[in-house]
């Protein structure tokens, strides 16, 4: 159980990265990684929020969607509405009861909501069959992935702000191709497990 | 509009933009009022971007086209603001310490003004929205909006087209839905309403797809639930379908669907292409070269993407948006903008 746990995370983070490789979160991966301090606030409020919506949602699923059988059509719907109310309930007490954390994270979780790795953690939930333990974990494990790519990127482009770019290449096109060079050193983990 | 005026002095990029606006009462009243994810702020941010556009455009003159009144924006966020109400505000954006925010904030501005400016020149014809969609601001290439599917299911055009169709059908459905609903929707649980409207769409999309395209559906895989989150529908539905008839919002859902769906068939093609040496599943240039399946792969999809983007920028002469959120129109919570949070906040946001 535990051997499987630890593969999992490290599955997660490094072989099917879930910026990299499975492309799930691109877009706050490109616009928050510019800094690495707002790199570091929003992996951290990332990897709460996909914690957190993995456990409620598998446990929603589990005895809501499916005593009922409505779990091929209200899947969807119910997943993303809970992951909306859980992230402004997250905000609410983070805001009460931790406000450095707040001042750190708070400001990037109304973002999370549309982020397409926390809907997407919840879904594979379903689609690989997880049980509740390995459905929080792979959460906590898509967070840890997302933080990794979010932050080597920042560094990357921390770096690009001082080169010469062309115009026509600079701003996003220039920042996708280096996305895509970190996701090809990543590569370097296929076949890390079999 | 104090806070606005606050945020403006804070240098900002989106708030300026917002701030820029001197919008009138109406927006001032949306900005106070606090919804279920806290995206009010972002929709006077993005509603007040729409008036500046409207009045730098109206201030510049007609320009003879989209690219003309964006290159000059490009060249001096100051220029096309001399006119207009905001030009408090984009100098002071122009003299942050920020000027990725602030050629963002020009470039989002251009973008809207422009768009403002051809709905001028030509009137404001269902056709003009169409065009708009798919030219103008195509979303793929131009909001920037929509990232996730664009990288993940283009490995093949078809996949690419079979994605961007089902887009463009959630797309027009629910732009007309909300657009039939606007008037009875609180203000405050305007995004939860939403995102119910889309996400029934996107549930019917799902089923249909699973029962009459079972081949498309395995290829799509999650990325068909995931359209929920696509931000093009979210923007959309905050932007357009909330404001304007059901027509014209039915017209801005094809126009925006129609151009998502040339950008996924054109990337998707390009990675096809070089990957497989195939488009369409028919066989192209097997023998001319050897087909890189790197392409076909993640990091294909960057590389694809960016490229595709950078020959677009290059052809267009026109600057996009410097990163996926800054140029959104949703400006969904990034940066601590949202929710009427405090200029403090404000500026220490992300970008």
């Amino acid at each position: 159980m535990v051997r499987d746990l630890f593969i999992i995370v490290l599955s997660t983070i490094l072989v099917n990265n879930f910026v990299l490789s499975r492309f799930l979160g691109i877009c706050p991966f490109l616009g928050v990684s510019k800094k690495l301090d707002t790199a570091l606030g929003m992996s951290g409020a990332v990897v709460f929020v996909m914690t957190a919506a993995s456990a409620v949602t598998w446990l929603l699923n589990r005895f809501l969607l499916v005593p009922y059988g409505l779990d091929a059509y209200l899947q969807t719907l119910l997943f993303i509405l809970v992951i909306a109310a859980l992230v402004q309930f997250i905000e609410i007490v983070m805001k009460k009861f931790m406000p450095p954390l707040y001042n750190a994270l708070g400001i990037y979780l109304p973002l999370i909501t549309t982020n397409c790795a926390v809907l997407g953690v919840a879904l594979l939930n379903m689609d690989y069959q997880y049980d509740l333990a390995r459905s929080t974990v792979f959460g906590f494990a898509g967070g840890l992935s997302f933080t990794l790519a979010l932050i080597l990127f920042a560094g990357v482009r921390e770096r690009l702000e001082l080169c010469d770019i062309p115009d026509c290449l600079n701003g996003l096109p220039i920042t996708l191709i280096s996305a895509g060079l970190v996701s090809l050193s990543f590569f370097g983990f296929q076949g890390l497990f079999n | 509009m104090s806070d606005n005026i606050m945020a403006v002095g804070a240098g900002a990029g989106e708030q300026t933009a917002g701030g820029g606006a001197g919008g009138g009462p109406p927006w001032g009243g949306v900005a106070s009022a606090t919804s279920a994810i806290g995206s009010a702020g972002a929709s006077r941010v993005a509603r007040a971007g729409n008036i500046a556009g409207s009045i730098s455009a109206s201030g510049a003159g007609i320009a003879a086209g989209a690219v003309a009144s964006s290159t000059s924006a490009d060249a001096s966020g100051a220029g096309i603001a001399a006119d207009a109400a905001g030009a408090v505000a984009y100098t002071a954006s122009a003299a942050s310490a920020d000027v990725s925010s602030a050629a963002s904030a020009d470039d989002s501005a251009g973008a809207t003004g422009a768009t403002s400016t051809i709905e001028a020149a030509r009137g404001n014809g269902l056709v003009a929205v169409i065009r708009n969609g798919l030219l103008d601001e195509n979303p793929t290439f131009r909001l920037i909006l929509g990232t996730c599917p664009t990288l993940a299911v283009t490995t093949s055009a078809i996949n690419g087209v079979g994605m961007g169709l089902s887009a463009m059908i959630v797309l027009i459905c629910s732009n007309v839905v909300i657009s039939l609903i606007r008037k009875l929707i609180p203000d405050t649980v305007r995004i939860p309403a939403f995102v119910t409207v889309i996400a029934g769409f996107v549930t019917i999309v799902d089923l249909l797809l699973h029962a009459y395209v079972p081949s498309l559906y395995s290829a799509l895989g999650i990325f068909i639930p995931l359209i929920v989150v696509n931000c093009i529908i979210l923007a959309r539905a905050e932007m357009f379908a909330c404001k304007n008839s059901v027509m014209r919002s039915a017209a801005d859902g094809l126009g925006m669907g129609l151009g998502f769906t040339a950008a996924l068939l054109l990337i998707g093609s390009f990675r096809e292409l070089l990957g497989n040496g195939t488009i369409f599943g028919i066989t192209v240039t097997q023998s001319l070269f050897t087909p890189a399946a790197l392409m076909l792969l993640p990091p294909g999809g960057f590389l694809a993407y960016g490229t595709i983007l950078a020959i677009i920028n290059k052809v267009t002469s026109r600057k996009t948006a410097v990163a996926g959120c800054d140029g959104c129109p949703v400006k969904c919570g990034l940066a601590g903008k949202a929710s009427g949070r405090t200029a403090d906040g404000a500026a220490s946001g992300a970008q």
